[in-house]
């Protein structure tokens, strides 16, 4: 049997193996890794609405947004406040993926969207039989997570500046 | 009966049991044996009159009966031998019962130290394959002996009998042989000894690296633990080396001594024959019995050896349980006390072995019925305190009484009765969730202190006391009932789907792919697909690929090639990607293959390559073909196929149904087919799955579970489903009058090897209903509730600030103190003593150490 019908058939892994390796966190792996995570991982429709994951749940998963927009927010003091939106193309929960923890927040669709989901086990089975990759991989979730976390905190802002909480000239440090 | 015997088990001797069991059998036995004798002895004599009388005087009437004697008395002697052997092994296994059943009796009541220290596999090991070689030996313990004894005696008179001086001569080899065989034997149990110790460690590791597999795994340490393993098996190489050299050493000897019989004997013999000293039927004789007398010979070196050895096994397994129990089971004089539950403590203390502390000066009086709440730092004593009061161990220093009566001096029937105990890690055991809540009363209704367990109705509502409900319910759901109990229930059941079709339909759109028979299910299988019917043997394919109507449709209709080469292709796929994850089921998760059939496949494979997959032989088409058949697409990403294929498939469904099963698809769809196709064809509900059942609204599908049945589709997301349909299904089951049927097939769920189906939440509640069932006066719970989500902690403290005040002595170990408000007195621990104790509202107002705890924390 040639190697060319089997890639031809084999479609939805070729498929989810180009939507992984246009990302960041695999811009660098060798193809053999990505090729399995692209075999591992799932799809799922969420509706609008639909929630994806839940505060004080069991954080197992990591999330890419394939198509439509998510909602993260945070339950404070009895308010559900929406801290970031986040496009199609992008991940969240990658955290999940290092270590076993209660998500600090919650995740919903906005509109339709279309989710390619890794869960934990997959990952480290994969990094277990290529452990020098381990190293790098961690490296780049790592600062995913604080590209992220920057996104956050300037969207926080954003909808502090536009409630005229802070005005943009005030040079006095913003306590809150 | 056995509680009779003063000796413990442990100091017994081995010949203990033979000489206090089965009396009259062995006795029995033992006259056959004298018996048998007779008839051993007389065909050598019938030897001799052959020769002597019939043949020399050439008489045939006299040939003729003494052959008819000689046989008779042969088989007469064989039947014997038959029903002494069967005896032998009858009384050797009922003794066998006896020792099994007191030992373990004996391990179960040790004190919980020496489960620490001892591991699990030597137990297990003593018990069961030690035991039954002791079993073996047992048999025959006195017969064997007895039997070649008299043989021995009873053959060699003859042989004096019949020449006092060839007689003599011929027994004069048997003393070399009595120097010689004991030297060796000694040697051998030597060596012996460390062959069990050996074997014992053997069980031991590889019982912990099964115990322990998960941490094997995740580490991958397989060649570590190969390694350990490595070490005792070249070990046992060399020892049992060392038994084969001794063992057919001394069966050299044996043999060299048995052919210096003979020569002795034809020597001297032929000599005095020739002499006309000696006749030669009685020479014939002679030998003959020179022969049997061997065999006693023989049997008492074998007695011998297995004797020792049985011997060394026997004091090994003893000396390792030989301990004590620390209480009584059952007092001689009294019957299980009737106790009320005051507890009171006066100078409390426990110290470890090493003088390690744990509890000291505790003292307290808690009146019967009232609820005692411990609380404190970890490591304060609080759980120490609690084993204490479940006398699961035994305080160092100190009193502490239950109704006045000191709490080792009961014994652990009056525990059993009277004491509930809720550990932090419950134990469930391999079974049901029914036999599980059943324990304790099982164990009370066994030892004659209950009279009737709870019954189902009481079962059910401690479910729902502690919470378990909706996880029974699932339990159900998730059961595939035999269809003798699902059929009177059809009906209901059927009503239920049509509920999930018309009301739940659009909200489960797109997390269940319901049964929709113009529509290719993406989450079913191609086989289902094409049949669109639950099968014979359904999952399991081979049912499928044997079917007859099935097999002869795909060909037919020119399927079979096609699915071939489906299954050649998903199999090039999978080798591709998965052929280096051999031993790795994880990988094999998107793939209908199965990893250890990798190899298989990769043979057919390149088979394929060579000859074409057209040329394959009948069987290698069979797997592709069966790889094919098992192929989901929604589950198995390793492969894709097109919407075309699809298709094909859905119109190829539709002849199937229609012209193999005679089926319309309207009738079918819309509910209208007969019901009970099986009701026309009148046979018994056990035979429905004999049959290819469709997927049509109106037909409950007996090989799937109840859950596949209502929501009549595969549940594609499971969490979604279950978390909408839990309540919902409770609520519908109850409107149809289902809801205990329900409950029963839920609570008839095999929770697994202990317990491995279940959560911990789930274990936690199953436990504490167990103990709850069993109406103690005293029940103390070691945060039983500690595992537990919110609600379900304060559901279980509920019921016992209600049901149980005033009623029910509880004495609470608690982590969480917004729970503690509903407890009449509260004692602070802190480093193994109380620091603090009094009332909830007292200690908050006196603003101490709880106080701090609780606005601290």
């Amino acid at each position: 049997m040639s190697s060319s019908t089997a890639a031809e058939n084999s479609c939805r892994i070729s498929k989810d193996f180009d939507i992984l390796r246009q990302t960041e966190l695999f811009s660098s792996a060798p193809a053999e890794i990505i090729k399995l995570f692209a075999y591992l991982a799932k799809h799922r429709i969420y509706q609008p609405g639909e929630t994806i994951l839940t505060q004080g749940e069991n954080a197992d998963n990591c999330y890419l947004i394939l198509r439509g927009e998510v909602n993260v927010s945070t339950l404070h003091k009895g308010h559900d406040i929406v801290v970031q939106k986040i496009q199609a193309g992008n991940f969240f929960g990658e955290l999940a993926l290092l270590a076993s923890f209660e998500w600090f927040f919650s995740a919903t669709a906005r509109t339709e969207a279309e989710i390619l989901i890794t869960d934990r086990e997959s990952f480290q089975k994969v990094l277990d039989k290529y452990p020098e990759k381990r190293q790098k991989i961690t490296e780049k979730i790592i600062q995913l997570r604080i590209s992220r976390f920057e996104n956050q905190t300037s969207y926080l802002l954003d909808r502090l500046i536009e409630s005229g909480y802070v005005s943009k000239t005030n040079t006095d440090p913003l306590i809150i | 009966m056995k509680d009779s015997d003063p000796v413990s088990v442990t100091k017994r001797s081995l010949f203990f049991w033979i000489t206090h069991r089965l009396r009259g059998l062995q006795l029995f036995l033992l006259l056959i044996i004298v018996l048998s004798l007779f008839f051993r002895v007389f065909p050598l004599e019938m030897q001799r009159k052959i020769i002597n009388e019939a043949i020399s005087l050439k008489n045939v009437e006299l040939l003729f009966l003494y052959c008819g004697l000689y046989m008779g008395a042969v088989i007469i002697a064989g039947l014997m031998k038959y029903l002494i052997n069967c005896l032998q092994a009858f009384i050797g296994q009922r003794i066998l019962i006896e020792l099994r059943q007191e030992l373990y009796n004996h391990i179960l009541q040790l004190p919980l130290q020496f489960f620490h220290k001892t591991q699990t596999g030597t137990i297990i090991s003593a018990l069961t394959a030690e035991l039954t070689a002791i079993g073996t030996f047992l048999g025959g313990a006195l017969a064997i002996p007895v039997t070649s004894l008299l043989t021995f005696l009873v053959f060699a008179g003859y042989m004096i009998y019949l020449n006092p001086f060839l007689g003599l001569i011929s027994m004069t080899v048997y003393p070399f042989e009595l120097i010689l065989v004991p030297i060796l034997q000694r040697r051998y149990n030597t060596v012996n000894r460390t062959r069990v110790t050996t074997t014992r460690a053997m069980a031991n590791l590889v019982n912990e690296a099964a115990s322990g597999i998960h941490e094997v795994q995740s580490n991958a340490s397989y060649s570590l633990e190969q390694s350990k393993l490595d070490r005792l098996i070249h070990r046992l190489y060399d020892i049992m080396r060392s038994l084969t050299i001794l063992k057919y050493g001394i069966k050299f000897s044996n043999n060299l001594f048995q052919s210096l019989g003979p020569f002795l004997l034809f020597l001297i013999g032929g000599y005095l024959a020739i002499n006309g000293e000696f006749t030669i039927g009685a020479l014939v004789a002679f030998l003959s019995a020179y022969e049997k007398v061997y065999d006693p010979w023989k049997e008492i070196i074998e007695y011998y050896q297995d004797y020792q050895d049985a011997l060394v096994r026997y004091r090994q397994i003893m000396e390792s349980f030989d301990l004590n129990p620390e209480y009584l089971l059952t007092a001689p004089d009294r019957a299980p006390l009737h106790l009320t539950g005051e507890i009171e403590a006066r100078d409390l203390g426990y110290t470890l072995e090493g003088g390690v502390r744990l509890l000291e000066d505790v003292s307290f009086l808690l009146p019967a019925g009232k609820h005692l709440a411990l609380v404190g730092f970890s490591g304060s004593g609080k759980s120490t305190l609690s084993l204490l009061l479940g006398q699961l161990y035994s305080h160092t220093s100190g009193l502490l009484t239950i109704d006045n009566h000191d709490i080792n001096k009961l014994t652990k029937q009056d525990i059993s009765k009277n004491v509930g105990f809720v550990s932090q890690h419950p134990f469930i055991f391999t079974g049901s969730v029914r036999d599980n809540l059943l324990y304790s009363c099982n164990a009370l209704h066994l030892a004659g202190n209950l009279n009737n367990l709870p019954g189902s109705r009481e079962l059910i509502e401690m479910v729902n006391e502690v919470g378990l409900a909706e996880d029974v319910i699932r339990w159900g759901l998730r059961t595939i009932i035999p269809p003798k109990q699902a059929y009177p229930l059809v009906d209901k059941f059927l009503r239920m789907r049509e509920i999930v079709l018309s009301d739940l339909q659009r909200q489960f759109a797109h997390v269940v792919e319901f049964y929709d028979s113009r529509k290719f299910l993406e989450f079913s299988n191609i086989g289902v697909n094409i049949i669109f019917s639950s099968y014979p043997g359904t999952p399991h394919i081979d049912k499928l690929l044997q079917s007859q109507p099935f097999m002869v449709f795909i060909r037919t209709h020119g399927f079979e090639s096609k699915l071939i080469t489906l299954g050649h292709a998903i199999a090039t796929t999978t080798v591709d990607l998965l052929g280096n994850f051999k031993n790795d089921d994880f990988f094999f998760q998107g793939s209908p293959m199965e990893p250890e059939e990798l190899n298989d496949y990769i043979t057919i494979l390149k088979k394929a390559e060579k000859t074409g997959v057209e040329n394959l032989k009948e069987n290698a088409k069979e797997r592709l073909l069966a790889l094919a058949l098992l192929f989901t697409p929604g589950k198995h990403k390793i492969y894709t196929i097109d919407t075309q294929l699809k298709k094909y498939i859905v119109d190829l469904r539709q002849k199937f149904l229609q012209n193999v099963l005679g089926i319309d698809l309207d009738q079918c769809r819309n509910g209208v087919l007969q019901r009970t196709i099986y009701d026309m064809a009148q046979v018994s509900p056990e035979q429905h799955n004999v049959f290819f059942t469709p997927f049509c609204t109106s037909q409950y599908l007996y090989a799937h579970s109840l859950l596949d049945n209502i929501i009549f589709g595969t549940v594609i997301e499971k969490d979604v489903v279950q978390s909408t349909l839990g309540p919902l299904a409770l609520q519908q089951f109850e409107q149809q009058g289902l809801l205990d049927e329900v409950f029963e097939i839920g609570l008839d769920f095999h929770v697994g090897s202990k317990g491995d189906k279940l959560s911990g939440g789930q274990k936690q509640k199953i436990a504490i209903a167990r103990t709850l069932l069993k109406k103690s006066p005293l029940l103390i719970l070691d945060e039983a509730t500690a595992s537990l989500d919110n609600s379900s902690q304060a559901k279980i403290q509920r019921y016992i600030d209600t049901h149980l005040r005033n009623k029910t002595t509880v004495v609470a170990v608690v982590h969480r103190l917004d729970m503690i408000s509903g407890y009449d007195h509260i004692l602070v621990m802190r480093a193994g003593k109380v620091v603090e104790s009094g009332k909830y509202t007292e200690l908050i107002e006196h603003k101490g150490i709880l106080y701090e705890l609780i606005n601290g924390s």
